[in-house]
């Protein structure tokens, strides 16, 4: 097998024959398929480098497997951790190159081998580095993110969107998302209704998710500038069927919706959406500010319509915590809300329990989540 | 030149001598001084002639090129204005593609352009950028400022759309065109083009993060489009429910038996809204509705065929009495129309028709059943959205009246015992078998 390997790399060369190379290319990525394989290759830096090369031979079927090669190594940490060691070429600002270039017909391979390496944790805060020393940065990839048909070849690059999602999980990346002065954030905002792409409608979602969880722009986030709260509610609403002077009395995006307006279809989105709601609650200014908004409306009629569990569980808190008084709340900031250990574990079994099926109501706060989906 | 005069001169007056003395030399002076005297003496007789009088000075102005671009009317274009040949001439040498490289031409079409700008001539303006850009020269940065030019020409024009696509043109030359993209940012907002406006602000806000301008109007953008988004939304919403409102109008109306006619012969059998408008000026905007009893309201037409006189009741609900609603008008308490100057028209003398418009035929109406029980009478067509009542009181005019809707013969009245009288008694005799209008039966149908 080894020596198979050996003759392999003969021919991933650039100016090997034609159809060597190809066949060689093909074989390489069929070897990613097998646990094996895999590990096999995650020791030959040798032969991923001369893979790398490949991704833009002019025979296209040789540049999509070797494509195919690095979304496969990198899908597993062992080949991720190899890619990202490899001695010779930059896979991150590679990709990232791959995904700027609007004529490149493989993007989406690039944007899912970026999307991979930056999965794990470890290999996240790796990547994020090498992303914010080339020339595209954060602000480059979401501005092509944000343009529909960027890539005139017919990639769609919806897998860019998780990227930035992974990004999210980074404390500096949130710093340069949340930038008041590059309006990154904003332009991102219109994609949680983008219908085309569940993927990257999630992925933005999860973005601004993981967005929430810096208390310290809350004012901003939910001020004029951004308005994230009705953008956050907006997927949780159906048809209209509010009166004019309740439909007045929400914000400007929430109203007379159409007969067709339909709710976020998947589960874990509209989680995503209460949780960070939840988030936003946190603070005294930010209750007030759903509160102003009335999105009590918005989710009353969710509570209504929705049937997932969990999902009414973080429904009745959110509406818990909209309807109470500030005097009946009577701490400004939740999150300096102690929570014994023991009673922490007993709301966290009466959650799991009620989720179980269990008919009893929660009226509990909900204790504090971490920032990490 | 100097030289060549100054041989003739020594040819002439000194006979091709080249050494002078000092008295040759002044002798020279002096003469040449006199000849000099002598021409301007000659001169002085004759009168200048060329110079522009009080009377002229307008057309030659207008003609002269120096000045001539600028007299021109607005919108009078290059080929009606006449030419003057010296203005044919400059042109030829500024604009002529044999006299100049097209990045010339380009150069002098963007300054003639800037001129005309500056005079507020857009039209002009844009015309000289269209024509500096036709050159194709191959100055990118000096295309992209005919493109943006001709887009600040075109947008004071309030031409935004064409200015919008000349920024982009000017952009895609010079990708650090600030003046284009703040044109653009201004354009796109005149079109209430929100998405392009973002775009153009976050290009700009990419060549200058700090701009506060285009921050604020990026802000503003958003929230017109919100804005914008949901008045759209609120108006098909109230399309929507006008829509529903007007079927189940029309299906009540279906539901209560009511036939509705309409004036125009229409090939199609189903009832629009526009076949209940009512045509007449009193009843308009009191069109049939449902109330909140869910009773049809109408607008009903009293007419006095006699006096050629009609009234308007705008709301008349289907289960009110004919009765009631008359004694609003012909009550006791009620003075007497104007026009009913015999006070004849009193409620006991009244009676109430309708005409069968199918059979040509008049129908007697029993007063004191409701609206919806006359208008589900089979023979009744409600014409113009407006039910028509026709009353009439005992006489010559009510048999007269009548006797047109049955052809040759009157139809009698079906009179009641206290009012026998009538003003031709021979004429009431009647044929009761052929006697047409039939009373509507009193208890009211379920």
């Amino acid at each position: 097998m080894e020596e198979a390997v050996a003759e392999l790399q003969q021919f991933l060369v650039p100016d090997a024959r034609k159809d060597l190379k190809s066949a060689a290319c093909m074989t390489t990525a069929q070897l990613t398929g097998t646990p094996e394989g895999l590990k096999l290759l995650s020791c030959r830096g040798d032969i991923l480098c001369a893979v790398v090369r490949l991704v833009r031979d002019p025979e296209t079927y040789t540049a999509k497997d070797a494509m195919r090669v690095l979304v496969n190594m990198s899908a597993e940490e062992e080949g991720a951790t190899a890619l990202l060691k490899l001695d010779g070429v930059e896979v991150v600002g590679k990709m990232v190159e791959l995904v700027k270039d609007k004529e490149y017909a493989h993007a989406d391979f690039a944007c899912g081998v970026l999307a991979n390496l930056s999965k794990r944790r470890e290999h996240c805060q790796e990547v994020w580095k090498r992303v914010c020393d080339g020339p595209t940065k954060l602000e480059g990839l979401i501005h092509i993110l944000c343009q529909i048909d960027y890539n005139k070849k017919g990639a769609k690059l919806h897998l860019l969107a998780p990227v930035i999602t992974n990004f999210s999980q980074l404390p500096h990346g949130r710093r340069l998302m949340l930038d008041k002065e590059s309006y990154v954030f904003q332009r991102l905002i219109p994609f949680m209704e983008y219908k085309e792409s569940k993927g990257r409608r999630m992925s933005v979602i999860a973005t601004v998710h993981n967005c929430c969880f810096d208390k310290e722009y809350h004012p901003w986030l939910l001020g004029d500038e951004v308005d994230l709260a009705p953008r956050l509610a907006l997927p949780l609403a159906g048809p209209d069927t509010f009166t004019l002077e309740e439909n007045e009395s929400l914000p400007p995006d929430l109203q007379f919706l159409p007969d067709d307006k339909e709710r976020e279809q998947d589960v874990e989105v509209r989680k995503l959406l209460l949780q960070a709601l939840m988030q936003l609650c946190i603070t005294r200014s930010g209750r007030e500010v759903l509160r102003d908004q009335n999105l009590y409306l918005i989710l009353r009629e969710h509570h209504k319509w929705e049937e997932d569990r969990h999902c009414i569980m973080l429904n009745e808190d959110l509406v818990n915590l909209i309807v109470r008084t500030e005097q009946e709340i009577g701490e400004d900031d939740l999150s300096n809300v102690n929570v014994p250990e023991d009673l922490a574990s007993k709301f966290v079994a009466e959650d799991e329990k009620y989720l179980a099926g269990g008919t009893e109501d929660l009226t509990t706060l909900q204790e504090e989540d971490t920032p990490d989906k | 030149m100097a030289e060549e005069w100054k041989e003739k001169v020594i040819e002439e007056k000194l006979g091709g001598k080249r050494e002078w003395t000092e008295e040759e030399r002044t002798e020279l002076c002096h003469q040449l001084d006199q000849d000099l005297e002598h021409h301007i003496d000659n001169m002085t007789s004759t009168k200048y002639k060329d110079g522009w009088t009080e009377e002229n000075w307008k057309e030659q102005m207008s003609e002269h090129p120096l000045f001539a671009p600028y007299v021109q009317e607005e919108g009078v274009t290059e080929g009606e204005a006449p030419i003057n040949p010296l203005s044919e001439g400059l042109a030829q040498l500024k604009f002529d593609p044999e006299h100049n490289t097209p990045q010339e031409v380009a150069q002098n079409y963007k300054e003639e352009g800037i001129l005309q700008f500056k005079y507020k001539k857009y039209r002009l303006a844009a015309a000289n950028f269209s024509e500096g850009i036709k050159q194709k020269c191959p100055d990118g940065e000096l295309n992209a400022q005919l493109y943006n030019n001709r887009a600040a020409a075109n947008s004071h024009l309030g031409n935004y759309r064409s200015a919008l696509k000349d920024c982009e043109k000017a952009f895609e030359l010079k990708p650090d065109y600030m003046k284009a993209v703040s044109r653009a940012v201004e354009c796109a907002t005149k079109l209430k083009l929100w998405d392009d406006v973002f775009m153009w602000c976050d290009r700009g806000l990419k060549l200058d993060p700090g701009e506060q301008r285009l921050k604020q109007t990026r802000l503003t953008a958003v929230k017109e489009k919100k804005l914008q988004e949901r008045d759209q939304r609120k108006k098909t919403q109230e399309e929507k429910r006008k829509e529903s409102d007007e079927q189940s109008l029309l299906n009540t109306i279906q539901a209560r038996g009511v036939r509705l006619g309409t004036t125009a012969s229409k090939a199609s059998m189903s009832i629009t809204l526009s076949d209940l408008e009512p045509c007449h000026p009193a009843a308009q905007g009191s069109r049939v509705h449902i109330n909140e009893c869910n009773e049809l309201v109408w607008p009903v037409m009293l007419l006095y065929p006699e006096y050629q006189e009609t009234d308007i009741i705008q709301h008349f609900s289907e289960n009110d009495r004919i009765i009631d609603q008359l004694e609003a008008v012909f009550g006791d308490n009620v003075p007497p129309a104007p026009w009913d100057q015999q006070h004849k028209y009193r409620l006991q003398n009244l009676h109430v028709f309708f005409e069968d418009r199918q059979r040509a035929k008049l129908c007697r109406v029993d007063a004191h059943v409701t609206l919806a029980q006359t208008l589900s009478d089979p023979r009744y067509q409600v014409m113009g959205g407006t039910p028509g009542l026709i009353i009439l009181v005992e006489g010559k005019f009510m048999t007269n009246f009548m006797s047109k809707y049955t052809g040759t013969r009157p139809s009698p009245p079906e009179t009641d015992d206290d009012e026998e009288e009538c003003a031709n008694p021979e004429e009431v005799e009647c044929d009761v078998e052929e006697y047409d209008c039939e009373p509507v039966p009193n208890d009211p149908p379920e």
